[in-house]
């Protein structure tokens, strides 16, 4: 509306100052058209720079999200370095289990934290704050050139304690790293696990004798073991990596 | 009342009027055409932007150097041969662009355009006050105005447009028809229409003049890659420039029949009107450099789409040059002038104010705003020059005022994008916040490029308040208006 309203004021500064052939009125119409000229020059600049007739409006929307990484033996959630400061981080997820991952913005008026909570579901909180305008009038004046803005994001990652947080360029060690193992650490590392696995058992039959006899049981407490095992040793390695 | 033409004889001014508007349409959209093509250019040429830079810059070299001799040219030879002549070069040239493989071969066309750019648009005006009694010049002149405001508007957008769906040889290759066109229709409805004799060339002042323009022209090119401080290629030339054009003003003062009749620049009334166009071409062309740039460098624009967000206030300056010399012969000049002035300081303004949100569409409607303004300046500052003159001081007064502003926009130019790329290296971040935080760094790089295009527009906006007061000098309706007819006093 309001470059509606410049066009406007223009023609009829023109038409009055250059077309008006009686002097007074000349004078009178060219002084009305420019002085509302000005002002709704001002009004657009003022919209423009200084956010007149917008306010801050904060939205906050939450969605569960989802590992970038399928097949690990633990959820990640990825990271990229953009400089060499720590504070510039790009998360890498999912939206949906079987979409293509996404990423947190490049903007640079973005905020991202990540927090291990005793939730179940990983969520990701996006807190967004954008100009609007204040209501309908300032909607009218100056909506014509959509000015609803982004001023500042925060993103909150809630992950389990079950998620393990790395960076891309760790993520592609990782792999490498249980590819290079030498017989000798897989040996290692299966005795370590058939250790763990044993005392686990055990315990288990301390606990409670009955299962003793109970080769289902066991056999699912070996299960429950071994994923527990994995998962730790995947911890290690990439707590060894993140480090 | 029937026009005639130079011999006496009846014509019909419509068509000559058809004819040279389309004809001079087309040359004159090549001085920016290649504007955005530059990129396209380098990749299918395989050569560096400095050397694809020469399709630009020899262009405007030539065409800058033809302008000062048009006037005699125009006196020497039959207008309807020198026009047709002038259309088959720009064929030739044009022909051999559009069939070109190689750098070589290109250059070679494009210099051979500019030699027929360099004497159409000059010649354009002259023809149009020549054929119109002086009470109808500012809609005539009104009528040329919509081919030098609009067409060099259109070139980005067009080439834009045809590099983006076809091979760069189209652009040249889509002109071919019209000059064909053109020239037929020529042979029939162009007439000689201005007084000619058997005026001979003054060899050495076009040598002189050659230099002078064609150096202080270059040396202006290239404080954009260079900076004003470099001694070779800018202050050197520059230098040179002045002296050359000094000793040609002098010669040109003392010669009994000189090649360009500098002391037209003695009538008030063409002096102010002169600087007055120069500064409004000055605001034009300074707009039409920088809002492209921050089109695509902070809102990610492709060429093509700053081009076309530019296109609708071109339109407006076709649409309104016609308007505007209409009123021009109503209303005198003065007040539509002053008027035009008004609004193109406050339309420049805003865009001081530029941000990194600014709605795309307050961009397009302040810069139709700043082109309405120039239609309400441009030509009939122009127009009321020219009616100070008397006979044959028309050509040369078109000549000097067309070389006066070719000077003042490549000046202009300068100075606008001298300022634009030393705020921007001033205010960029240090190369260790790249290292450290590029995401911060690209924010900061933002505000830096910010801050050069406020600088620029700033600049802009004291030429633009410079002509508002250039502009309370100038008078209404010159006191010596006389009737031309076919160049000669009645």
């Amino acid at each position: 509306m309001i470059l509606v309203l410049i066009a406007l004021f223009v023609v009829a500064f023109f038409v009055s100052f250059v077309l008006i052939t009686k002097k007074s009125l000349r004078i009178v119409a060219s002084l009305v058209s420019f002085v509302a000229l000005i002002a709704s020059l001002t009004l657009l600049i003022q919209n423009d720079k200084y956010h007149f007739g917008m306010r801050k409006v904060a939205h906050v929307t939450t969605h569960q999200i989802f590992t970038a990484v399928p097949k690990t033996p633990a959820d990640l959630l990825l990271y990229q370095q953009v400089g060499k400061g720590t504070e510039e981080n790009v998360y890498i997820y999912k939206k949906h289990a079987d979409s293509k991952p996404t990423h947190t913005q490049t903007d640079g008026k973005t905020v991202n934290c990540v927090f291990f909570t005793s939730d179940k579901q990983a969520t990701l909180e996006v807190t967004t704050i954008r100009y609007e305008y204040k209501d309908t009038l300032y909607k009218i004046l100056f909506g014509l050139g959509d000015n609803e803005t982004v001023v500042s994001r925060n993103n909150t990652f809630n992950l389990p304690k079950s998620w393990l947080k790395i960076s891309t360029t760790n993520a592609k060690q990782l792999a490498k790293v249980t590819k290079e193992m030498t017989p000798a650490q897989k040996q290692a590392q299966a005795m370590a696990a058939k250790e763990f696995i044993g005392a686990k058992v055990k315990a288990a039959i301390m606990a409670n004798p009955a299962l003793a006899t109970d080769q289902s049981a066991q056999a699912n407490i070996v299960k429950q073991a071994t994923a527990e095992f994995q998962q730790k040793a995947f911890a290690d390695v990439v707590n060894k990596l993140e480090k | 009342m029937e026009a005639v033409d130079a011999q006496g004889k009846p014509f019909n001014r419509g068509l000559l009027v058809a004819v040279l508007l389309i004809g001079t349409f087309v040359t004159v959209l090549n001085q920016t055409v290649l504007a955005t093509a530059l990129p396209t250019l380098m990749k299918s040429l395989d050569e560096s932007l400095g050397t694809v830079q020469w399709l630009t810059t020899g262009f405007m070299l030539v065409n800058g150097i033809l302008i000062p001799i048009s006037a005699w040219l125009s006196h020497r030879y039959n207008t309807k041969w020198l026009y047709l002549g002038s259309m088959v070069i720009f064929l030739i040239g044009t022909t051999i662009s559009a069939t070109a493989h190689t750098f070589p071969q290109l250059l070679t066309g494009r210099l051979i355009q500019a030699v027929a750019v360099g004497v159409t648009m000059p010649l354009l005006q002259v023809i149009m006050l020549s054929i119109f009694p002086a009470e109808k010049r500012g809609t005539a002149m009104g009528m040329a105005g919509l081919v030098i405001g609009l067409a060099p508007a259109l070139g980005p957008t067009l080439s834009g447009w045809i590099i983006d769906n076809y091979k760069w040889q189209v652009l040249f290759g889509v002109m071919i028809p019209i000059i064909l066109v053109v020239i037929i229709a020529g042979l029939f409805f162009m007439k000689p229409v201005i007084h000619t004799g058997k005026e001979p060339l003054d060899f050495w002042s076009f040598i002189i003049s050659t230099i002078g323009f064609g150096s202080l022209l270059y040396g202006f090119s290239e404080v954009s890659t260079q900076g004003w401080g470099d001694v070779k290629y800018v202050i050197l030339p520059l230098l040179i420039g002045v002296i050359f054009i000094a000793f040609f003003i002098i010669r040109q003062l003392t010669r009994e029949k000189p090649l360009l009749q500098v002391h037209v620049f003695q009538i008030k009334q063409f002096a102010l009107t002169t600087i007055l166009s120069s500064i409004v071409l000055i605001a034009m062309i300074g707009a039409e450099l920088v809002i492209p740039q921050y089109l695509q460098t902070v809102r990610g624009m492709s060429p093509f789409h700053a081009g076309l967000t530019l296109l609708p206030g071109a339109l407006l300056i076709g649409f309104m040059s016609p308007i505007t010399g209409r009123i021009y012969d109503k209303m005198g000049a003065k007040r539509l002038i002053i008027a035009g002035m008004i609004i193109l300081t406050l339309g420049t303004l805003p865009f001081t104010f530029l941000t990194e949100n600014t709605p795309i569409i307050n961009v397009i409607v302040l810069y139709s705003l700043r082109m309405f303004a120039i239609s309400m300046v441009m030509m009939p500052a122009t127009t009321s020059g020219m009616q100070a003159l008397t006979g044959s001081l028309v050509a040369h007064g078109t000549a000097v005022n067309n070389t006066t502003r070719q000077v003042a926009s490549s000046m202009g130019t300068a100075v606008m994008i001298s300022v634009l790329s030393n705020v921007i290296k001033n205010n960029m971040p240090a190369k260790s916040v790249l290292k450290d935080a590029p995401l911060e760094y690209k924010n900061q790089a933002l505000s830096a490029a910010l801050n050069g295009y406020h600088a620029a527009f700033w600049i802009a906006t004291g030429f633009a308040i410079a002509g508002l007061i250039v502009a309370l000098f100038v008078a209404d309706k010159p006191k010596n208006t006389v009737i031309i007819e076919g160049g000669k006093k009645v």
